[in-house]
């Protein structure tokens, strides 16, 4: 009894680890960008400490639209007319993905930001 | 009068928003998927791409048809993946007029100029489809004017000034834009600026000529789009039965539909890729829902259930918008007629049905798949009613007995046999 308590115990406090020290990394034609997880959105590592602008709702929309009779991608289209700009790129897996980078060099995987934000935006 | 007009301007509205079907609408919470014959997946799919802020969706999901028609059936479809065919290049077959690039296009058409001239792609590593976005980054996606296009401008100045060092200076920045071709090329392109549209000296820089003598061949195919041209386009019936038989023989189908109305009435078409189809359940109803492959990136997969969305939403959309599916099958090959989707109208599933896991690795109900061979009879609003009269009925299970509780917690419904204190719960 004492000896499954002591696993799950262990089992408990290395998930818990895990899940806090989570990290991919995406390829992009700017070099390889690390991505950690933080409060379930993968962001930029320095948002993990302080204060970043990929984590900040949105003050105000840019003039930056796209508008046509067929449909741009809208975690992309979001991202720009929020002031940040669209960055795609590749993991070890082939699949592709898109980062929102902003003035100050946070980064935020792109739907992360679109379904963090879009409802709070004025 | 004018309160008149308002008052009608404000129920249009808010009718409008009530009738708007979104195309990614999700499963309702306690629904789980049913593990019977009509859970079908494609397995060996190309990678997830992203079409970022430009409009070519069309290109994407043609592309997604035709490197699963080439690398599914290799012994290694990941390594063949690898080796991908470029969006771009592809692209440039929306339209057999001219060779130029184009945000929004058909796929039909795309498939269609494809096979007609060759069937041969550059490689995806030779024209890649970053550099669209490096070079229009300024005015995505650019315009039928050119304005701000980056090729536009380099064509005007070009043909203000041809001189050699003119020409040289732009093959100079192109070279620094990261293009491969070496200097002699670019200019061989540059030379030719009073002969081509500015399309067709974007398509010649950003797809080059030498990217040709290392194409990929596909293998010939022939294009089933449904429905046909002049049919009924409302077939909500024919389109899942066309779903169905693609998906049951291993073949994904693009499926073009409105996903998205503006306040005016005008709907911003999108083009995606069906790659799995299911029934999801709980105690009293089904729904159907289709697997999207879309070329939004990993992350959007992850936010929406893998790509599992409303079938009938989306069914719904392409049959409005008189649109449908496309799929390309090896040439000679034809799809079984005889088959037709089922159509839960009952939920099969009922107190003591196991659950089991699909290959998947999602847990799900584990249904009597025999049913499904049993239905033949439509029901009279001609949607196909499932069978389920082989299924046991809880008092014949022969298994413990057990009782269900109908439960909310956290604003979700569950059905469980070991309720919590937590649960608000009624027996079944």
């Amino acid at each position: 009894m004492k000896f499954f308590s002591s696993f799950l115990l262990f089992i408990l406090m290395s998930s818990s680890l895990w899940g806090v020290s989570q990290t991919k990394t995406l390829k992009t034609n700017e070099g390889e960008l690390p991505l950690i997880l933080k409060n379930k959105l993968w962001v930029s590592p320095h948002c993990q400490k302080g204060e970043c602008q990929a984590l900040k709702t949105p003050a105000k929309t840019s003039s930056k639209t796209h508008k046509s009779t067929y449909l741009t991608q809208p975690a992309a289209s979001f991202c720009e007319s929020s002031g940040g700009s669209y960055l795609t790129g590749k993991y070890s897996s082939g699949n592709e993905d898109g980062i929102c980078r902003f003035k100050d060099q946070s980064y935020i995987l792109a739907w992360d930001y679109y379904y963090k934000f879009k409802d709070q935006r004025p | 009068m004018r309160r008149l007009y308002w008052v009608i301007l404000f129920n249009t509205l808010i009718l409008s928003a009530a009738f708007a079907v979104n195309p990614y609408q999700l499963r309702p919470a306690g629904m789980k998927p049913v593990c019977d014959k009509s859970y079908l997946e494609i397995q060996n799919l190309p990678p997830l791409r992203d079409q970022g802020v430009y409009g070519f969706c069309y290109a994407h999901s043609t592309l997604m048809l035709l490197e699963h028609l080439r690398c599914s059936q290799s012994s290694y479809p990941s390594s063949c993946y690898k080796n991908a065919g470029s969006v771009l290049h592809l692209a440039r077959f929306n339209t057999n007029k001219g060779q130029r690039i184009v945000a929004g296009g058909f796929p039909g058409n795309v498939l269609e100029h494809f096979r007609y001239n060759g069937r041969d792609l550059a490689t995806e590593s030779c024209a890649p489809y970053e550099k669209w976005r490096d070079l229009a980054k300024t005015s995505p996606p650019s315009d039928a004017s050119g304005e701000h296009d980056y090729f536009y401008s380099m064509w005007n100045k070009l043909r203000e000034n041809s001189s050699y060092d003119n020409k040289l200076c732009l093959a100079n920045e192109l070279k620094d834009a990261g293009f491969n071709q070496n200097i002699q090329e670019l200019m061989s392109v540059i030379d030719k600026v009073n002969e081509i549209s500015w399309k067709e000296l974007r398509y010649k820089i950003l797809v080059p000529e030498t990217c040709l003598d290392q194409s990929i061949k596909y293998p010939d195919y022939d294009i089933l789009p449904y429905p046909q041209r002049g049919t009924d386009k409302k077939d909500f019936k024919g389109l899942r039965d066309q779903i169905y038989r693609s998906l049951s023989q291993g073949h994904p189908l693009e499926a073009s539909f409105c996903a998205e109305t503006d306040s005016n009435g005008n709907c911003g078409y999108h083009s995606a890729t069906i790659v799995g189809q299911r029934h999801v359940c709980d105690l009293s109803e089904c729904r159907l829902q289709f697997r999207i492959q879309n070329s939004y990136g990993e992350s959007w997969q992850r936010h929406n259930d893998n790509g599992w969305v409303d079938g009938e939403n989306l069914t719904k959309l392409m049959a409005d918008s008189g649109m449908g599916v496309t799929t390309i099958l090896p040439k000679g090959e034809s799809l079984n007629q005889n088959l037709t989707a089922p159509f839960y109208t009952n939920s099969p599933v009922g107190p003591g049905t196991s659950r089991s896991q699909h290959s998947s690795g999602e847990s799900c109900w584990s249904v009597n798949t025999s049913a499904i061979e049993n239905y033949q009879e439509p029901i009279p609003s001609s949607v196909p009613k499932f069978d389920n009269s082989s299924l046991k009925k809880p008092e014949e299970e022969e298994t413990k007995k057990t009782v269900l509780y109908i439960c909310k917690k956290d604003g979700q419904t569950l059905f469980t046999d070991s309720p919590t204190p937590d649960m608000d719960c009624r027996e079944r």
